[in-house]
């Protein structure tokens, strides 16, 4: 059954669905104002405040190193092998030809095999209700990225919902969070993993003019 | 009794018999003037005084054929995919010596193959025992004996003739699936290719370009047009990092290394120094004993590297010179994948050898002195080839070597000498700090015993010239200075040889003993070509793909199989692993020839149907470097 957590909490505003228990994130459907504010170097966040995921980058990697990634994950045709990878190769390589993403089949491909060291900081992008963007970075490593349930360059599903509790630092505009701060609820929007592998690729293609 | 040996070459064959007879043999020409028979008496420990003939081929014997009918211009190109194929003798060289052996065979009740002790060396004495069975039909698998041996020191080779054992069947099927394979697959693509490219390619010996297909050629093609897309399209990125400096030379780097988001990096700057002030804290000094370790037993595609390395040698270079060093009695068999001696070895018996030397003599004389402890025996090595040791060298040159040959032989001594010797030790110092919330580092290094390095002059392991500054864990120390850097990514270096060789080998692309060539066969196919990069000392040689070379595997990039590719190294990986199953038994020759097969004639028919984007790719590539 449909809930606010596989909604899109910002073109769904009006219609989104509440579950009894989660009659309480209804008071959190309020804009994230800082991004709109004059910047500030230090402040906190007033109130809690829902947010829906729509992007994860782990910020100790380039954007360059990214696409390799993902070329090699999508299709190992297209991808570089001029580069040692650790193992000798000994087994054919899986070479995944779709990343469709059709409901209740939406699992990220099983190849992805990310190793997270505690050095890793990862940069989310949330998205209020209002449609308003920002970044928000790890103020310590957040266990929603690294549970045994998380995987691939992503970590999460996206449109995955986050509340996010007043009080949170908000530094140069931008949230620091710590897992104190957070309630991650989980959920996922189809339409930001459709083809999402392939939609990241040109993404970051684009991001940095790759003409490959 | 009369017995028939066959060795894979001459030099081989003349010095086994030399060994054999203890140097009192008598010697006639062949047909072949490269092909000598020795003839002299052995006594072989289970039928007594023998009469022996050594001989030798030179090399394989045979090569896959079609019939009539299957010629350029005869047949479609992927009829050759299920025409019947022949082994016939290869050439007027070979015919004569495979008279050689049908006449020598007429006269002898016993058969012993000489050949390299490998899974070519084994269809080397399939192919003999064929020949041999035309002069005496008593020859077969079962009666035929086969040597086993990995050098020609004498008593290796009295032992190898002392306790022969059979040619394995399996390792003749699996060299025959992959002569088919190759033979199959290389034929027709090289025909359609050729055809089809033919009126594209500016050459004035039009004619006779070939445009052929390898199925290791064209991944070795692919890993070189990998890495020059990769440098040609590379964009430069920019990064950030923080940095303490204590005082003047003392540095403490990010354990975070660096960070792509500039934002991110400012607000933990600022954080730290809210949080930090100017100070930090000590939060771990430690001084740990650290070992450099002597290198592993020498393989073949570690020569490779490293004589392409410190001496700036080609693959194939180096694997002649070694050949010829193993010929003369100087060294182990040079075509090894096994990096672990065996338990049975005796290493001081050959490191004995090497104290008449003037320049590492003395090194020598002081691992075998017990007193010294400096001995050690070898690490092992994950690879085991089961057919020969690692390279080692097995005798003192009676006179003097010269150039490369001297240089090689020099660098398999110490190598060895190396591995038997005791790792370096030195003593390795690391403070951790934290300023605000953020870790730290800074290190040095301080040698105390070189051991191996003294002989392995090609490695270097220093102490660093910084002093680290003497301070305790929980201390708060002033720093003189904090501050974001930025730096900016930059693109890979254009590949060597000893880069493609360790990937060529790290993705299953050839062997050890063939890796050399197909690295020389696209060079002598046009498809990449060395170039010299840089000047002087620190000049180097680096590949790049020619226009067809890059033309052809970006073509073929953009073909769109779906689960397949011929520039990338998977489909012969997939045949190394079938070939596996021959020789474990879990798969027979049809099954594996029939599944490889069946995989490359669907990408043929997609490459035909598709060739437009072969010949677009050449083009663009043509245009793009007329253009710049």
């Amino acid at each position: 059954m449909s809930s606010v957590l596989v909604q899109d909490i910002y073109k769904d505003r009006t219609q989104l669905i509440f579950h009894p228990i989660q009659e309480t994130f209804k008071g959190a459907l309020i804009p994230y104002t800082h991004c709109l504010a004059e910047t500030e170097n230090l402040t906190t966040l007033n109130d809690n405040t829902l947010f829906q995921i729509v992007d994860v980058r782990d910020t100790t990697v380039s954007t360059m190193s990214l696409i390799d990634t993902i070329t090699d994950m999508i299709n190992a045709n297209e991808g570089f092998q001029d580069h040692y990878k650790g193992n000798r190769a000994t087994r054919h390589r899986p070479i995944i030809t779709s990343v469709d993403i059709n409901d209740d089949h939406n699992e990220p491909p099983e190849t992805e095999n990310v190793h997270i060291n505690n050095n890793v900081i990862y940069r989310l992008i949330l998205q209020d209700c209002f449609g308003n963007l920002c970044y928000a970075y790890e103020e310590e490593p957040l266990q929603f990225l690294r549970g045994s349930n998380t995987k691939g360059i992503f970590r999460i599903e996206l449109g995955s919902k986050l509340l996010v509790h007043g009080g949170t630092k908000v530094s140069i505009n931008t949230l620091h969070l710590k897992n104190e701060n957070i309630t991650f609820l989980g959920g996922r929007i189809i339409k930001l993993n459709y083809h999402l592998y392939k939609r990241k690729l040109k993404e970051l293609k684009d991001e940095i003019g790759y003409e490959i | 009794m009369r017995v028939l040996c066959v060795a894979e070459k001459n030099a081989i064959s003349k010095s086994v018999a030399g060994s054999l007879s203890r140097g009192s043999f008598q010697t006639r020409d062949s047909k072949n003037k490269y092909v000598k028979n020795y003839s002299f008496k052995f006594t072989f420990p289970q039928w007594g005084e023998c009469d022996v003939v050594m001989t030798a081929v030179a090399g394989h014997l045979t090569n896959k054929q079609a019939p009539q009918g299957y010629g350029w211009g005869e047949c479609l190109p992927e009829q050759l995919f299920t025409c019947p194929l022949y082994d016939v003798i290869s050439s007027d060289d070979n015919k004569k010596i495979s008279e050689n052996i049908i006449n020598l065979a007429r006269n002898s009740d016993k058969l012993m193959i000489w050949t390299d002790c490998d899974r070519e060396g084994e269809y080397i004495g399939w192919e003999i025992l064929s020949e041999a069975r035309k002069g005496n039909s008593s020859f077969d698998l079962n009666t035929t004996l086969r040597a086993k041996f990995s050098h020609l020191e004498s008593s290796h080779i009295y032992h190898a003739a002392c306790n022969p054992i059979k040619l394995d069947k399996r390792s003749i099927d699996a060299v025959n699936t992959r002569l088919e394979v190759d033979f199959r697959t290389g034929y027709c693509f090289t025909r359609y290719l050729t055809d089809l490219m033919k009126n594209k390619l500016k050459s004035k010996e039009n004619d006779r370009l070939l445009v052929s297909y390898g199925n290791c050629q064209f991944p070795t093609l692919g890993f070189v047009v990998d890495r020059f897309k990769r440098i040609k399209y590379f964009k430069t990125e920019e990064f950030w990092y923080i940095s303490i400096t204590l005082k003047k030379g003392i540095t403490f780097t990010w354990d975070r290394g660096r960070l792509f988001d500039r934002l991110l990096t400012i607000c933990i700057y600022q954080d730290c120094i809210i949080n930090g002030g100017d100070k930090f804290i000590v939060k771990d000094v430690k001084n740990n004993i650290t070992h450099h370790y002597a290198p592993l037993p020498l393989t073949t595609v570690d020569l490779q590297k490293d004589c392409s390395r410190f001496f700036r040698y080609g693959a194939k270079e180096t694997l002649d010179i070694a050949e010829k060093l193993y010929t003369s009695g100087l060294i182990s068999y040079p075509r090894t994948e096994t990096d672990s001696f065996p338990n049975s070895m005796n290493f001081k018996k050959y490191i004995e050898i090497q104290k008449q030397s003037n320049d590492w003599g003395e090194y020598a004389q002081l691992l075998l002195n017990p007193s010294n402890n400096r001995f050690r025996i070898p690490r092992k090595g994950k690879n085991n080839d089961e057919a020969h040791p690692p390279i080692h060298p097995v005798s003192f040159p009676k006179n003097e070597l010269r150039g490369k040959e001297k240089q090689i032989y020099e660098y398999i001594v110490r190598r060895y000498l190396a591995c038997c010797s005791t790792d370096a030790v030195g003593s390795k110092s690391t403070i951790q700090i934290q300023w605000g919330k953020e870790f730290f580092s800074t290190s040095g290094l301080v040698v105390l015993e070189q051991n191996f390095l003294e002989i392995y002059t090609y490695s270097k392991w220093e102490s660093s010239n910084k002093e680290l500054p003497n301070i305790k864990i929980g201390e708060h120390v002033k720093f003189s200075n904090a501050k974001i850097i930025s730096g900016k990514t930059s693109p890979p270096q254009p590949l060597t040889e000893t880069e493609l060789i360790a990937l060529m080998d790290v993705n299953g692309i050839g062997t050890d003993a063939t890796i050399a060539e197909h690295i020389e066969k696209i060079i002598n196919r046009g498809y990449i070509t060395k170039i010299k990069k840089g000047s002087g000392k620190s000049s180097q040689f680096v590949l790049q793909p020619t226009i067809l070379g890059y033309g052809l595997a970006d073509g073929f990039g953009k073909l769109g199989f779906e689960d397949i590719s011929l520039t990338k190294p998977f489909l012969r990986i997939d045949m190394e692993n079938n070939l596996k199953c021959i020789l474990n038994g879990s798969k027979d020759k049809k099954t594996v020839i029939q599944e490889i097969l069946k995989i490359y004639e669907d990408s043929y028919h997609i490459t035909r149907s598709k060739s437009s984007i072969i010949v677009r790719a050449y083009e663009d590539a043509l245009r793009h470097t007329q253009e710049a």
